[in-house]
Order: structure tokens, then C-alpha cells, then sequence
């Protein structure tokens, strides 16, 4: 549809100027036919090797030699009349092609063997023979506007940048395009250069044009290989005319040069097959998708995003352990705290209670003893300081020794306190060298007790018979309940250990038992 | 099988449709009317295939969701067999599943491929399942059997399918239009390149078996007969383009009893048209997203349509988080998909 709409354009614009440049082209040929008689003889070698072209490069080949006579012709007269300027100016046409179609076979090989600086040489050549075709058209400009000598060197510019381009981008391509561009001069090609070249030089002031003209000249001639639409020929490249009428002349003349030249890149940076003029481009229109439907790419996407998300696949994965990780451990947390807390709440229980048990018994005790004590204390406190201070701290360290005798720093307490009863063995020693001292302070306590002190002695000589009968005794007498307290201290030293946890545990288990009674009596 | 969701009716639309409701969570790639009842089934991009009871309540509608399968990819067609009791749908896991929807029994696998199933059909003259796969292949299948009954080659990747028996018509990538007669399932009847230069999109066939149309991604119809006697009738037309901009036709479907058919596409619109007078009939607004496929229900009073993103521009237009995909209901008018006679120059577009 875009090239129906362009086309009348086109057609519209060949067919005016075409028609104009018919009539001065009826009297142009007859010149260069009497020029090509003159030289049939030169043309005859290219005419051969174009053979495939054999019309339009005999027509051109017959110019060639001619041209160049009337270039220089021109070249020596350049002050030539208006009428001589016009003939000049369609004649040079011809001549600019055919040099293209002549030279091409053994200097481009040299050119490009060359070094770099070479071509340009080459090209300047070429340049040399435009310059003779600007020349021509560099008169009516002199006659036209002063400056035109500037402009003159700024299309001769233009001229060389083109076949630069040409044959160093698109060699056998271009070759391919001039051949076109040269038979579609046969007929339209002067109102092409003659369209070509009027817009840029009205469109701009020379200086202007000057930097405009050179500066995008390669990639206007790359724009007009890529580009396929006229329209988008003149949108994007504006000074761009002279290109504009290759791609319009290439475009008319061959459809097939327009199917194979390159299309513009669109969506994704890919080339479209839909005219890029077309917004809301297809995805499946852009050659990389050409064969795959909208279905297919979306699967493939889809694959894609599921292969990232297998990641978080796996990633849930472990989300699925974690929950279960940080279930165990709460499991884990609610078993230790369960178990911690029972326990310790049994344990804390049983302990208040054992606790409990030694106090009151400790109360129900050391009441009774003080009782019994108001009097002996006050008798027996003042005589046996010595003594009677060291059972009263020992009982205190026993009754904390035995809250802590669970842990096991109660037992290292203890046996400092134990070591204190070396003092019990000074005691004995004192028994035996102060025998008067702790005789008389037992003796008098047990007088003022009424207690013989005959069984004061068997108890201190044997202490295990004794202990136990001092148990015996305890039950029957509250007073002699100190003496247990005195003999337990002193059993200790004398027995063994193993002995001596028994019986400790057995007094434990007997002094609980009547506290028990007593609560339960109370 | 699951079964969810309540009645659910109209919501705000250009063309005044009902919306179906609950929305499938991602683009809907086909839907399909029963053949006897106003069940509708959609397949979609999320792996489901669900169903809904469509009521009509004097001028309006009601959507009642029913039932919903899964595959293990996206599903990408769907077919009804022609007494209306089961449901077969097709995708990604290269799977076809027969699901007996009014039994109430669960889906089972009838058909395999190597590639995705892009295309199904059942063929009611002949009590097969034909499914067009991506792994260019066209098979034939017995449901109550494990293998093929035949495997047809086709010159590339099926993308569409259509059947009027004993007509079917298949299209494929790069352009080729193949049409059997079901008559000889195993011979292709004619191999044709599109009249439309560009990747086929649909295809569907004549009610009268005569021909068929043929849609692209250019926003181009073809209409084509396949008695060359009648080739003078074959003609293309343009339609869902925006000034420059072209979009894809989606989908094609004929009016069951009018013989006009409707054009879908990925600007949004649906359109009504008449192949004999060459005439557009209706052109009804555009939505906001890409219809990527619509369906009559079997007497033609209801057009089911999709809305959602199609892929037609690329991922890069895809946008999961603002993605809406919606189905709609439209109750054409008689006038909307009624030939009339042709009155003065009113010609194709």
C-alpha cells in the first residue's frame, strides 16, 4: 500500500520532468551521435565486455571518448555563452556514467591493492572527470549566485564521497545499481541529477550546504542502499536528494532491488518485513520471528522464566524445610521447656518441701532445746564459751550444710567445718592433757543436765556404739539431743566416710519423720 | 477436579459485554461453546481449563463457574465432541485430555505429541480427535485407543485448524494452507500457499464446506473457494488497522446460522462481516487489550471474547504485574450478523 502511495509521486515527478527533459534530450542526442561516429572504433573493446548491456553501454561507450574531448573543451573555455552552457549541461550527463562503466575493470583492482590514499587518488580521478561534469554544472551557478565556486568544490565533494562509498561499502552490489542507474539514464536519468542537484542548492546557503553536504554524504548514500521508501528517503535524510533519486530510479526500475536491499532495523533491533512506516509492528513480522508465532514465543519466554523460576521452585524447596526446621526447633524449644520447667518445678517443690521439713523440724528442735536451754544456757553458756560457741556455730553450718549438701559445695563446706572438729581431737587432747578443763565443763553441765558423767566418757571413747546408743538416747531425752549434734561431729572424724553417709542419711530420715508427726499431731 | 466460584454477571466494557467471572490468572488462549448447551470452556497461559454455565436472564447474562482442570503446561486449544458431553484441550505438555465435563469424570490423556498441541478438532463424522502439533504432525485419534489411528506430515508447524466435515483445513508456518478431504484423511486434498503474505494466524471453513477464510499477523482476510470455478470470488480484505498501524487477526468464526462471520484481532475489536456481499456489517469498539480468540455459542446468540495480552508486540509489552485477562459476553444484535442485500457502492474495506 506505501508503495501505491508513493508511486503516483514518483510517476508524477518523472513523468514532468521526464517530459521536459525529453525535449532537450531530442536535440542532445543528435550531437553525441555524430560524436560517437567519430569514435565507434574505441567503443567497440568495452561494448564487447558489456555485452549483457550491449544497448545502453554501446550508447554509453559511444559517449565516453566524446565526452572527454568536450569535458576538456569545456575545461579550456569556461567562459563558454548561456546556449553553449545548456548543451554542456546535458552531454556531461552521459559522460559521468560512462566513465563508471569503463574504468571499473582494471583500475578498482589497483585501487583497492593500494594503499588507502591510493583510492582516494583513484576516486579523485574519478573526481577529476566529475569535476568536469560539476564544471558544467558550476556555470549556470557562477551565473546564478558569486559564491558558486565554493558550492562547485562542495558538490564536487559530494561527488567523490559518493563513489567512496560505493565501492569500498557495495562493490559488485553498486556495480549492479550503476548498470540500473545507467540504463534508467537513458531516459529519466537527466531529470534525476537535474532534480537531485536544484533541491539541495536551494535548499541551503552555500556554507551551509557546504558542511551539510559532506558531513552526512556517506551515510545518506548508506541510508539510500538501506532505505526502500522514498518517503522515508526524504524524512529522514533531507539533503540527502541526490541519493533519494538512486533509490527512487532503482525502486521504479526494479522491484528486485528493492526486495533485496536490506531492511530497516525495527522492534528488537531486528529488520521488519512489514514497512517501517507500520507502527504496531507484529512481533512475528520481524525477521528473527518470522517463523514463529505468537504462541511459540510466548512458550519459549515462558520456559525461560520457568527455568528462573525453578530457582524459586528449589528456593521454596528449602522454604518448605526451613518452616519444618524452625518447627523441630520449637518442638524442640517446647520439649526442653517443658522438660526444664517440670522438673524444676517438681524439683523446686520437693525442695521447698524438704526445705520446709528441715526448717520445722529445726524450729520444732531448737525451741525445745532452747527451752530446755533457758536455764542450761544461761549456766552453761558462761562457763563453756569455748565449747559451747563452737556447737552453736556448728549447728548453724550444719543446718546450712544441709540445705546445701545436694550440691556438692556443700560437702567441700562441710569439710572445712570438719577440719574445724580437729579441734575436736584437741578437745580429746584437751580431754586427755585438760582433762580437768572439758571434764569439769561436761561434768558440770551434765550436773547441772542430772546426767552421769560416766556416760558422757563411753560416748566420746566409743563413738559408733555410742552414736547409736546416743540416737537411743535422743528419743528419750530432749536434752540429750545436744549430745547427738556433739557425737555427730565427732563421729565423723573418728568413722569412715562410708559409715558416716549412712547414718547421716538414717539421722536425716528419723529427724524428718517426728517433725512429720509433729505437723500431723499439730 | 475442582469445582469454585459463584454466578458472576456485567461489568463496564465498550461494546456493553459481560464480563465472565472469575477471570482466569493469565492470557486466555482459546475458547469454545458446547455444541448443544451454553457451556463455555477457555483455556488459558495458567495451565487451567475452566468451565462455565452461561444463563441468559431476559436481556442480560449470567456466568456460573462450574468446573476446572489442569494440565501441566499452558493449554493452548480446546475442542467440543459434537454431542456436547465432553471437552478435549491441548498444549504445552504436549498432552491432549478428553474430559467428560457432564459425567463428571476425571480428564484423561488421549493424545500425545512431540511438540506442543497447537490446534484440535473433533471430527464428528468419523468419531476422531485430530490435533495439530507444533512438531509438525497432524493426528488422528481414537479416544479409546493408546496410538494414533494416523499420523499425517505436514510442511511445517501446525498453528490453526478447522473442520466442517468432511472438510478440515490446516495452517501452518511458513505460509502453508493444507486441505483434507476427511473423506481421505491420509491424502492432502490440496496444498495451497495464503493469498496473505504474511505468517497465517487462523484459518476457519465455510459452513458449506466450500472454502475458507485465512487470517495473518497483517491485519488481512483472505477468502478463498477451493472449486476453481470459483476462484473469481477469492478475494482479501483488510481490517483491525489503526491508520499505520497493523495488527494481527486472531481469530475467525462464522455465525452459525447466518452464514456472516466475525474477525478478532490484537487491537482490541471485533468485527462483523458478510464474504457474499462483501460488506462489513459491524464494527464494534475497541478494548484496551489484544482479543486472541472468541467463539459463537451453537444457535449464534452469544460472542465470547477474550481479552488479554496476545504477544503480538513481544515480552517486552508483557507486563505480569498490571496483566489483566478477561472474558467477555456480547449478545449481537440481528442486525450485527445478518447478511443484507447490498446497497450501492458499499464495498469491501
Amino acid at each position: 500500500m506505501r508503495v501505491d502511495f508513493s508511486e503516483p509521486e514518483y510517476r508524477n515527478c518523472y513523468h514532468c520532468r521526464d517530459s521536459g527533459i525529453l525535449n532537450t534530450q531530442e536535440s542532445e542526442p543528435n550531437n553525441v551521435i555524430g560524436s560517437s561516429i567519430t569514435s565507434v572504433p574505441v567503443s567497440s573493446g568495452p561494448f564487447q565486455a558489456l555485452g549483457h548491456a550491449s544497448a545502453a553501454i554501446g550508447s554509453t561507450s559511444t559517449s565516453s571518448p566524446v565526452q572527454s574531448s568536450s569535458s576538456f573543451s569545456f575545461g579550456s573555455a569556461p567562459a563558454a555563452t548561456t546556449s553553449v552552457g545548456v548543451s554542456s549541461t546535458s552531454t556531461p550527463t552521459p559522460i559521468s556514467f560512462l566513465p563508471f562503466g569503463y574504468v571499473p575493470p582494471p583500475p578498482p583492482s589497483s585501487s583497492l591493492s593500494g594503499p588507502a590514499q591510493n583510492v582516494p587518488w583513484s576516486i579523485s580521478a574519478y573526481s577529476t572527470a566529475g569535476r568536469g561534469v560539476e564544471w558544467a554544472w558550476a556555470r549556470p551557478d557562477v551565473a546564478v549566485y558569486p559564491a558558486s565556486s565554493s558550492s562547485s568544490s562542495t558538490s564536487t565533494v559530494v561527488f567523490g564521497t559518493t563513489p567512496v562509498s560505493v565501492s569500498s561499502l557495495f562493490g559488485p552490489s553498486q556495480d549492479f545499481p550503476k548498470t540500473t542507474f545507467a540504463c534508467c539514464s537513458s531516459t529519466p536519468a537527466p531529470t534525476r541529477c537535474e532534480c537531485s542537484f536544484a533541491k539541495p542548492f536551494f535548499g541551503s546557503s552555500p556554507a551551509s550546504s557546504s558542511s551539510n553536504l559532506f558531513g552526512p554524504n556517506p551515510s545518506t548514500t548508506t541510508a539510500s542502499v538501506f532505505g526502500t521508501s522514498a518517503t522515508s528517503g526524504s524524512s529522514l535524510f533531507g539533503p540527502a536528494q541526490h541519493p533519494l533519486s538512486y533509490d527512487s530510479i532503482g525502486g521504479s526500475a526494479f522491484a528486485g532491488v528493492k526486495t533485496s536491499s536490506p531492511q530497516p532495523l525495527g522492534f528488537n533491533g531486528a529488520t521488519t518485513l512489514l514497512p517501517s512506516s507500520h507502527e504496531g509492528q507484529n512481533i512475528s513480522s520481524f525477521k528473527p520471528y518470522v517463523d514463529k508465532s505468537h504462541d511459540e514465543l510466548r512458550w519459549e519466554y515462558y520456559k525461560k522464566e520457568a527455568k528462573g523460576g525453578s530457582f524459586p521452585a528449589a528456593h521454596a524447596s528449602p522454604i518448605g524445610s526451613k518452616p519444618n526446621a524452625v518447627f523441630s526447633p520449637s518442638t524442640v524449644s517446647t520439649s526442653l521447656f517443658a522438660s526444664p520447667s517440670v522438673p524444676d518445678h517438681h524439683q523446686r517443690t520437693n525442695f521447698s518441701t524438704t526445705l520446709g521439713n528441715f526448717t520445722g523440724p529445726a524450729f520444732g528442735f531448737f525451741p525445745a532445746a532452747a527451752g530446755g536451754a533457758t536455764t542450761f544456757s544461761s549456766t552453761g553458756f558462761g562457763q563453756p564459751n569455748a565449747p559451747f560457741p563452737g556447737f552453736d556455730s556448728q549447728f548453724p553450718s550444719a543446718f546450712s550444710s544441709f540445705s546445701t549438701t545436694y550440691p556438692a559445695v556443700s560437702s567441700s563446706v562441710q569439710r572445712p567445718h570438719e577440719t574445724g572438729a580437729v579441734s575436736s581431737p584437741a578437745f580429746g587432747c584437751t580431754a586427755c592433757g585438760a582433762t580437768s578443763s572439758s571434764s569439769a565443763s561436761d561434768h558440770f553441765t551434765f550436773n547441772g543436765a542430772t546426767t552421769p558423767p560416766g556416760l558422757f566418757f563411753p560416748t566420746t571413747s566409743s563413738g559408733p556404739m555410742m552414736f547409736g546408743t546416743t540416737l537411743a538416747a535422743q528419743g528419750t531425752t530432749p536434752a540429750l539431743q545436744t549430745y547427738p549434734v556433739q557425737g555427730f561431729i565427732l563421729l565423723p572424724f573418728t568413722a569412715m566416710n562410708l559409715h558416716f553417709c549412712s547414718n547421716f542419711f538414717t539421722f536425716c530420715i528419723k529427724l524428718c519423720l517426728p517433725n512429720c508427726r509433729t505437723k500431723s499431731l499439730s | 477436579m475442582a469445582t469454585f466460584g459463584a454466578p458472576a454477571t456485567a461489568n463496564s466494557n465498550p461494546n456493553k459485554s459481560y464480563e465472565v467471572t472469575p477471570s482466569p490468572a493469565d492470557s486466555i488462549s482459546s475458547l469454545s461453546f458446547s455444541p448443544r448447551a451454553d457451556i463455555l470452556v477457555a483455556t488459558s497461559w495458567d495451565n487451567q481449563v475452566r468451565c462455565w454455565e452461561i444463563s441468559r436472564s431476559g436481556a442480560s447474562l449470567a456466568s456460573a463457574p462450574k468446573a476446572s482442570i489442569s494440565h501441566d503446561q499452558p493449554v493452548l486449544c480446546s475442542a467440543w465432541k459434537d454431542d456436547g458431553t465432553t471437552v478435549f484441550s491441548g498444549g504445552c505438555d504436549k498432552q491432549a485430555k478428553m474430559w467428560p465435563l457432564l459425567s463428571g469424570g476425571q480428564p484423561v490423556t488421549v493424545a500425545m505429541h512431540e511438540g506442543p498441541i497447537a490446534a484440535m478438532a473433533w471430527i464428528p463424522g468419523m468419531n476422531l480427535l485430530a490435533t495439530g502439533s507444533w512438531d509438525k504432525t497432524l493426528k488422528y485419534w481414537d479416544t479409546r485407543q493408546q496410538n494414533p489411528v494416523h499420523t499425517q506430515q505436514l510442511p511445517d508447524k501446525c498453528y490453526t485448524l478447522s473442520v466442517k466435515h468432511p472438510l478440515m483445513v490446516v495452517g501452518t508456518a511458513d505460509r502453508n494452507l493444507i486441505v483434507f478431504n476427511l473423506q481421505n484423511p491420509q491424502t492432502e486434498f490440496k496444498r495451497i500457499q495464503s493469498p496473505l503474505k504474511y505468517q497465517t494466524r487462523c484459518v476457519t471453513a465455510f459452513p458449506d464446506q466450500q472454502g475458507f477464510l485465512v487470517g495473518s499477523i497483517e491485519g488481512r482476510v483472505g477468502v478463498h473457494h477451493l472449486d476453481d470455478s470459483q476462484q473469481s470470488k477469492n478475494f482479501t480484505f483488510k481490517c483491525h488497522r489503526d491508520g499505520n498501524d497493523i495488527y494481527s487477526v486472531n481469530s475467525l468464526n462464522f455465525h452459525p446460522v447466518h452464514g456472516t462471520f466475525a474477525t478478532a484481532g490484537s487491537d482490541g475489536a471485533f468485527n462483523f462481516w458478510d464474504k457474499d456481499s462483501k460488506q462489513r456489517l459491524k464494527a464494534m469498539s475497541r478494548c484496551n487489550q489484544p482479543i486472541p480468540c472468541s467463539s459463537f455459542n451453537h444457535d449464534g446468540s452469544i460472542y465470547a471474547y477474550a481479552a488479554c495480552y496476545d504477544w503480538s508486540k513481544g515480552a517486552e509489552n508483557h507486563n505480569p504485574a498490571t496483566a489483566k485477562s478477561s472474558i467477555f459476553l456480547h449478545l449481537p444484535q440481528e442486525s450485527e450478523v445478518k447478511a443484507k442485500p447490498r446497497v450501492g457502492a458499499t464495498g469491501r474495506k
